[in-house]
């Protein structure tokens, strides 16, 4: 199935004490998915970035599935995560926000997100202000471009106008034929003429992301 | 509780998610939650949350799922309350 999935929690528009409840948070993350927050590696990661971890990972997981699934509803409990790899998460890290390539120059939390009969690989990504996760195939990360960026305002249409500009400006510098407008598939998902690109938005608060992937592997 | 009295007090649990008042004002049984009302996914939990708090009712996953626009929203919280 070739896709591709974005999703960004942005770590100041979350409630931190809300997210630490189990109430909340089991709506969402299994038992067997919060035994995976006692294992040594995750020592250094705080609880609540463990829970939005976790839903950004499903939620760029669904977005994966959804553009072959156009019906499917998000029902996160549905998802599991398994194979956390934590052995890449810096709490200290700081990297510049644009124009990534791939994701072996930055410290990147690697897992899988199974769903159905399907087993989905996620790379996440954390700051102090954000966390952002990016579903494909495994082998087709080393050619996934993405960015983050911090917008001004946070409302809906700023966030849409802004991630729009920022991934035509990405385009343009890739080559891609852009007297592309950007649309949106009645799934939901962004799309331009060109079928071999797929791209996928998210936005969150003051940040916004998108993830671009031209020519299929 | 009518469906009207249900939907009244909806919105209020949608207030704190919703950055369009207006459109919240306005909001129909086919008002869709991210579509229409632009509620980022991040708040869905929130808001089943809140609305077993308000109606004092329990919202299984299967039913948070059907919760996509106002109409089903309504649907969940009539039938959780023991109402058809």
């Amino acid at each position: 199935m070739i896709s591709i999935g974005n999703d960004i929690v942005s770590l100041h528009h979350i409630n931190k004490q809300r997210t630490c409840q189990r109430r909340f948070n089991s709506k969402f993350i299994t038992d067997s998915e919060l035994k995976l927050y006692s294992r040594p590696d995750a020592a250094q990661m705080p609880f609540e970035v463990f829970v939005w971890l976790l839903w950004s990972a499903k939620e760029s997981v669904y977005k994966f599935i959804k553009r072959h699934q156009p019906q499917l509803v998000f029902s996160p409990i549905k998802f599991t995560c398994r194979e956390i790899d934590l052995s890449g998460f810096s709490p200290a890290a700081s990297y510049q926000l644009c124009d990534h390539n791939g994701f072996n120059h930055v410290p990147a939390i690697a897992m899988k997100v199974a769903f159905q009969n399907e087993q989905i690989s996620v790379r996440s990504v954390i700051s102090p202000d954000y966390i952002v996760s990016f579903a494909a195939l495994k082998e087709s990360f080393s050619q996934m471009h993405w960015a983050v960026e911090r917008i001004n305002a946070a409302d809906p249409e700023s966030q849409s106008d802004a991630v729009r500009a920022l991934t035509l400006k990405k385009l343009k510098q890739l080559n891609v034929s852009v007297d592309a407008f950007i649309g949106k598939s009645p799934a939901g998902y962004p799309f331009v003429k060109d079928p071999d690109v797929l791209l996928s938005f998210a936005h969150h608060g003051q940040y916004v992301s998108y993830a671009i992937m031209t020519g299929h592997s | 509780m009518t469906r009207q009295e249900i939907l009244d007090e909806l919105k209020k649990v949608l207030s704190p998610y919703t950055v369009d008042k207006e459109k919240l004002a306005q909001i129909d049984e086919n008002t869709d939650l991210i579509k229409d009302l632009k509620i980022n996914s991040a708040n869905l939990v929130d808001i089943i949350i809140d609305a077993e708090s308000k109606y004092n009712i329990e919202i299984d996953y299967d039913s948070a799922d059907r919760m996509t626009n106002v109409g089903s929203c309504i649907d969940v919280i009539s039938e959780k309350m023991g109402q058809a």
